[in-house]
């Protein structure tokens, strides 16, 4: 897969008579006109590339009779090569997206070139309503395949779904896949006769991931054959359920990739309460009633506890920020020996209660809230990967989610408590860790 | 291995098969009276005597999971459990004949909590006994070594393919020295071949495995899985005759003793059907005669089998080691009575519970069974109480 990069919309903030964005397209591009359209930005959903999306496999370049289009190996910028093109527009006709433009007084092609890297329309807009996204970076570390079958039947913005697609991406073809019934069982089993997907998968039950895999992990080991056995399963699962058989595969340094979907409850049979469920939390075993109002007590903080299995490798990651799972991810399938954990929150549309385009915008709030800190750990040391500049309090995070909604100024402190505490036992963790790294160098 | 009979302990006799037999994977949890099976198997994997990976994994629940994944890979698989071990790995169980693995294990019997108790009886694979797994069921140690290696031959059939279990009694034949004799390895390897599976998890070919059943689709998987199980008979025998005539030991799913003349007989599995000869033979000398019908294979049911071998037969005493949790009867009572009667065959049923927990039964306590099944009590035919059956020896 080529690098691509380019604008995306990240906050939904345009007044309706601004066009500072292709006011300032317009000024660099001159004789040739903007490649941005205002009104379009405007309707635009957020996170939505709003100019070329400079495809990796470009449809315009494709059918460019005078290799006129290339697609520049280093930025991924696709460029139209203006004294080759002869003005035949088949590429504004090519292109899905509608970002291939045409001077009919010059009889050239012509589109965003993301202004060598440094796009006028994102310093443009007053409100930074744009992003110059590198996407580039994420798709260094994918497969050029899809193996997930079309269509989806996960619940509408689900991103259990994008982590499970994602993963399969980077993990690539000599994968096997285990679940069990639960939420990402609909996309993994497929329906019927029908696959899942195009990577082998073994359905278990809800006790038995972990130790079936250990099984198949065996015999590979026995007859030489080498795979990436990746379990990918729920939060009641891993944290309640099968929680015996994961400890003691991680205690026999099964080789084997655990990712964890953590959608704090289970939520496939409908917004039960699970040891991962977040203090205050409205679910339909935690209801609010005159004695007890959601969870009463903090969550089972599974990466940690994951650690003191010292494991080869323990992360935990977000869809909010694919390249740093991606990175992760990768480093879990390049571990020799021994098992790698993958700790995903992936917020619930559906149980928790937020719309279903919010799903992005909810996960990265829990990380810049610290709510769920990302960090890695290997080697005997932990590490956060990511660390927000000015946390926000944790009320930015749950006024988002419906299943904090009854929650009172003193139970929203409580929780913040158990936020920072939390936060503040990784950031120990992390010291000593490092005081100990020290000492050894 | 010398030539010709070994005294040995029949647990480590099966450990012994086990390795005959080249299992690839072994996924076991200790439990009394099964951990000679599997210490004795994790010295020979440690020795490099077998050539094995020995997952000690940390229940019963995860020894059969892992068992599966590793069947699924292709693996020739093996296993042993006992009571509180068979009931953790029971949901298990139900996935392993499911999903067609052809797994074998040898279900050391014992009595099942509460009260605590380690010793021998029924109540474990009585239990599991709807489970979809084959089920032989052993008089002697040479019985139990030759059955492990004949499971094995059944289970990865390609007619079959699915589980078999062992089941040998716990301490009263687990725990015993007795005359054993081992196949050669040469021989056991002509009459073994390695497994070929017809489906593996690699992904070089993907498959999707233990899929949704659609309530369109639930029913036929359903049948077409009890059908296998039920013409795994014709395999099961074919195996036996086999390995008669290659080991010159044969086995039959049913089998009598002295019923020729004796129109009384007993029913029973396992390693109770040795004292039950005692008796008959006890019996013979005061001038009585009675018999005996050994059922070596339980799951699929015998029927045939069973309905040539009560020809001429007018009371049956049906012994089990188990109880019956509110049924009129014993389970295995159960199944006879129901091949008795639809085929109106007009004989006396009695059901007599012994020896549960590990309690020992002699040869008197059958002389009293035979007593009682002659006496005008136990003659009616429809019974009148819930309790269809007595528990012989039972105080209070």
């Amino acid at each position: 897969m080529k690098l691509s990069n380019f604008v995306r919309k990240i906050r939904d903030v345009c007044p309706p008579d601004c066009s500072a964005c292709e006011k300032a397209c317009a000024e660099k591009m001159g004789n040739l006109g903007p490649v941005i359209n205002a009104g379009q930005v405007h309707k635009a959903g957020v996170y939505k590339a709003i100019t070329c999306v400079q495809c990796g496999n470009p449809a315009c370049k494709d059918v460019c009779p005078n290799d006129a289009i290339v697609k520049d190996e280093e930025s991924g910028v696709v460029r139209v090569i203006q004294e080759n093109c002869i003005g035949c527009e088949a590429c504004t006709e090519a292109c899905p997206y509608q970002n291939m433009f045409f001077d009919s007084n010059a009889k050239v092609a012509f589109k965003c070139d993301l202004c060598g890297g440094a796009p006028e329309c994102v310093s443009a807009c007053p409100y930074g309503a744009l992003e110059y996204f590198r996407g580039g970076t994420i798709r260094g570390y994918l497969n050029d395949e899809e193996y997930l079958s079309p269509g989806t039947r996960a619940c509408a913005g689900c991103p259990g779904e994008l982590i499970y697609r994602f993963s399969q991406r980077i993990l690539g073809s000599n994968t096997v896949f285990f679940g069990c019934p639960g939420c990402m069982t609909i996309l993994m089993t497929g329906h019927e006769t029908m696959a899942g997907s195009r990577l082998p998968y073994v359905s278990c039950l809800f006790t038995n991931v972990i130790s079936t895999m250990t099984g198949t992990s065996r015999y590979y080991r026995h007859i030489g054959k080498e795979a990436n056995l990746v379990a990918y399963v729920g939060d009641g699962c891993l944290s309640d359920i099968e929680f015996q058989a994961l400890s003691a595969a991680a205690m026999r340094r099964e080789k084997l990739i655990v990712l964890c979907y953590d959608n704090e409850g289970y939520q496939n049979t409908g917004n039960q309460m699970s040891s991962t469920t977040a203090f205050g939390s409205l679910t339909t075993t935690s209801p609010v009633g005159k004695e007890l109002r959601g969870k009463d007590r903090d969550s089972k903080y599974m990466p940690l506890i994951m650690v003191a299995h010292d494991i080869s490798y323990v992360a935990t990651a977000s869809p909010a920020y694919l390249e740093d799972y991606a990175r992760k991810l990768t480093k879990a399938m390049n571990v020799k020996d021994g098992m790698s954990y993958i700790h995903i929150l992936t917020p619930c549309p559906t149980g928790w209660g937020f719309p279903i385009d919010k799903s992005i915008d909810v996960g990265k709030l829990a990380v810049e809230t610290n709510y769920f800190p990302l960090w890695e750990y290997e080697d005997g040391i932990l590490r956060l990967t990511y660390k927000s500049d000015k946390p926000q309090p944790i009320s930015a995070y749950t006024k988002l989610i419906s299943r904090y909604r009854h929650m009172n100024e003193d139970e929203l402190q409580q929780l913040q408590r158990l936020v920072d505490k939390r936060f503040n036992k990784l950031g120990l963790y992390s010291q000593s860790f490092r005081q100990k790294e020290a000492l050894r160098t | 291995m010398k030539e010709g009979k070994t005294g040995i302990e029949v647990s480590i006799a099966a450990s012994i098969a086990a390795k005959l037999a080249r299992v690839e994977v072994v996924a076991a949890y200790p439990i009394t009276p099964q951990t000679h099976i599997v210490e004795h198997l994790s010295e020979l994997v440690a020795n490099g005597e077998l050539d094995a990976s020995y997952v000690n994994v940390e229940s019963e629940h995860s020894a059969m999971s892992a068992c599966c994944g590793a069947s699924a890979a292709g693996a020739r698989t093996f296993t042993s459990t006992s009571a509180q071990g068979m009931e953790l790995m029971h949901e298990i169980l139900f996935i392993a004949s499911a999903m067609r693995f052809p797994i074998v294990m040898a279900a050391v019997n014992r009595a099942l909590s509460s009260p605590l108790s380690i010793w021998g009886d029924h109540s474990d694979v009585m239990a599991a006994r709807d489970t979809g797994w084959i089920m032989l069921f052993c008089e002697n140690g040479q019985e139990v070594v030759d059955s492990i290696i004949m499971a094995f031959k059944i289970a990865e059939d390609r007619r079959v393919l699915l589980p078999v279990m062992v089941n040998l009694d716990g301490f009263s034949l687990s725990h015993v020295i007795e005359p054993i004799e081992f196949p050669s390895q040469e021989k056991v390897d002509a009459f073994l071949p390695p497994y070929d599976p017809l489906y593996t998890l690699h992904p070089d070919k993907p498959v999707t495995m233990g899929a949704y059943g659609m309530p369109e689709l639930y029913t036929e998987a359903k049948y077409a899985q009890e059908m296998a199980l039920i013409d795994s008979k014709k395999v099961v025998i074919e195996v036996m005759d086999d390995f008669g005539k290659r080991f010159g030991r044969s086995y039959k799913p049913v089998e009598t003793y002295n019923t020729e003349k004796a129109d009384t007989v007993f029913i029973a599995l396992g390693s109770i059907n040795e004292n039950i000869k005692t008796a008959i033979d006890m019996l013979k000398e005061e001038g009585r005669e009675v018999g005996l019908i050994h059922l070596r294979l339980f799951r699929p049911f015998p029927s045939d089998e069973l309905i040539a071998a009560l020809k001429g037969v007018k009371r049956v005493a049906v012994i089990e080691r188990a109880m019956p949790g509110g049924a009129m009867n014993s389970p295995l009572f159960n199944e006879i009575s129901s091949l008795v009667h639809s085929n109106s065959m007009g004989i006396q049923l009695n059901n007599y519970i012994v020896g549960l927990g590990g309690r020992d039964v002699n040869p008197e306590d059958f002389h009293g069974i035979i007593d009682d099944m002659l006496s005008p009590e136990a003659k009616k035919e429809t019974p009148k109480e819930e309790k269809n059956y007595r528990v012989i020896g039972v105080r209070g």
